[in-house]
């Protein structure tokens, strides 16, 4: 264990021995996106926060107790890669999740229950499956993300203070309707806080 | 709306692979207070290259279990675009480019999010005397949690670019000023 007395004598740069670290589970995030080339659309309920074992509390490494948010994603998008850097496996997902029933477009009370989050990572589908343009094959790969969030709402504000870390499986399904093949992204996370 | 469900599936399966740590000594000098902002206080933080550097704790020569070469040398440039928000919550923008000991550049960032306590902003910013945060002898350490990610053109490390990293790190202060960071490097796995 290394304490802080201990790093403050060990001269900077000589340290042997590994910093303490902990994760612990905190809650799960499903989402299906529709794929189109690099972009990813996530509509309303197409993507929910739960627990595991549905447990309505977790805790965190530091030891504090903290409520689970779970309820449907709200709407999100999502990109693979860069227009510049089609190759590249970097994930980005911005979504917003409710955590009461979603409401119609224009209720005034539609915001106050919000949670927002901001997640970059990456997704790796096999050296072969590319995300660009052009007919999508059926796929599956890990990925791996941070995620930041905001919301307003007090029982969930610490969440406002931490990132937490993605570990999670993708699969590319493909269906066609007529002429037209529709792709779509199945991610499945487990969220983790770290300290 | 109903109580949480349980899911078919279980926990994923996930490791943690050593990647690398790092020590950064801050340069005072370069410190710059940009001031207060709608969205908080600004600060920039620079790496001192001379006292900068990433390293294997155990001096191993691969990372274990893959057999590639362990990630070693200079921190050539560190900067770090820091926003304290009036919630005592700190956001970091770090860009860290290492030079490995066989001259490959190593781009890696990340933000970082850290709640500094009730009252911890006001004491980083205007923190005096008693007041101030940490001292030579006894500095203020902050724990701190990063995600890191990498960017190398060189092929001996280009398997970087497609690692999502977290980082295990303490900060320190003294007299309010950041003096110091290290922290541990893992790939999520």
């Amino acid at each position: 264990m290394i304490s802080s007395s201990h790093l403050a004598t060990v001269r900077w740069g000589d340290r042997s021995a590994l910093l303490p670290k902990s994760m612990t589970y905190a809650f799960s995030l499903q989402v299906r996106a529709k794929a189109v080339g690099q972009q990813l659309t996530i509509s309303a309920k197409a993507g929910r926060l739960f627990h595991l074992l549905g447990d309505s509390l977790i805790s965190v490494p530091e030891g504090a107790r903290y409520d689970v948010p779970f309820g449907d994603l709200v709407a999100g998008r999502g990109e693979i890669g860069s227009p510049q850097d089609p190759l590249s496996p970097r994930l980005r997902m911005q979504m917003s999740a409710s955590t009461s029933e979603v409401k119609l477009e224009g209720d005034p009370g539609q915001q106050k229950d919000l949670i927002l989050m901001d997640s970059n990572g990456v997704i790796d589908m096999g050296p072969s499956v590319g995300f660009q343009e052009g007919e999508p094959r059926p796929a599956q790969g890990t990925v791996f993300l941070a995620t930041k969030f905001e919301t307003y709402m007090p029982k969930y504000r610490w969440l406002n203070r931490r990132q937490l870390f993605g570990v999670g499986r993708a699969n590319r399904i493909t269906t066609r309707t007529g002429s037209v093949l529709d792709s779509s992204l199945v991610i499945d996370l487990d969220l983790y806080a770290a300290a | 709306m109903s109580p949480p469900r349980f899911d078919e599936r279980s926990f994923l399966d996930w490791n943690l692979l050593y990647l690398f740590s790092y020590d950064v000594e801050l340069d005072l000098k370069a410190q710059e207070k940009l001031g207060a902002f709608p969205e908080g206080v600004r600060m920039n933080c620079f790496a001192r290259r001379d006292l900068s550097h990433a390293y294997s704790v155990g001096r191993d020569a691969t990372v274990a279990g893959s057999g590639v070469r362990a990630i070693s040398g200079k921190i050539v440039w560190g900067g770090d675009a820091l926003t304290l928000r009036d919630d005592d919550i700190a956001s970091s923008d770090i860009r860290v480019a290492i030079q490995t000991d066989d001259e490959a550049t190593i781009h890696m960032y990340y933000n970082l999010i850290g709640y500094v306590g009730p009252g911890g902003v006001s004491r980083i910013v205007d923190g005096t005397g008693d007041d101030s945060l940490g001292s030579e002898e006894e500095p203020f350490e902050a724990p701190h949690v990063t995600s890191p990610t990498f960017q190398c053109a060189h092929p001996s490390y280009d398997w970087m670019n497609r690692v999502q990293a977290i980082g295990f790190g303490r900060a320190q202060l003294v007299r309010s000023k950041f003096r110091r960071l290290t922290a541990d490097v893992y790939a999520l796995t």
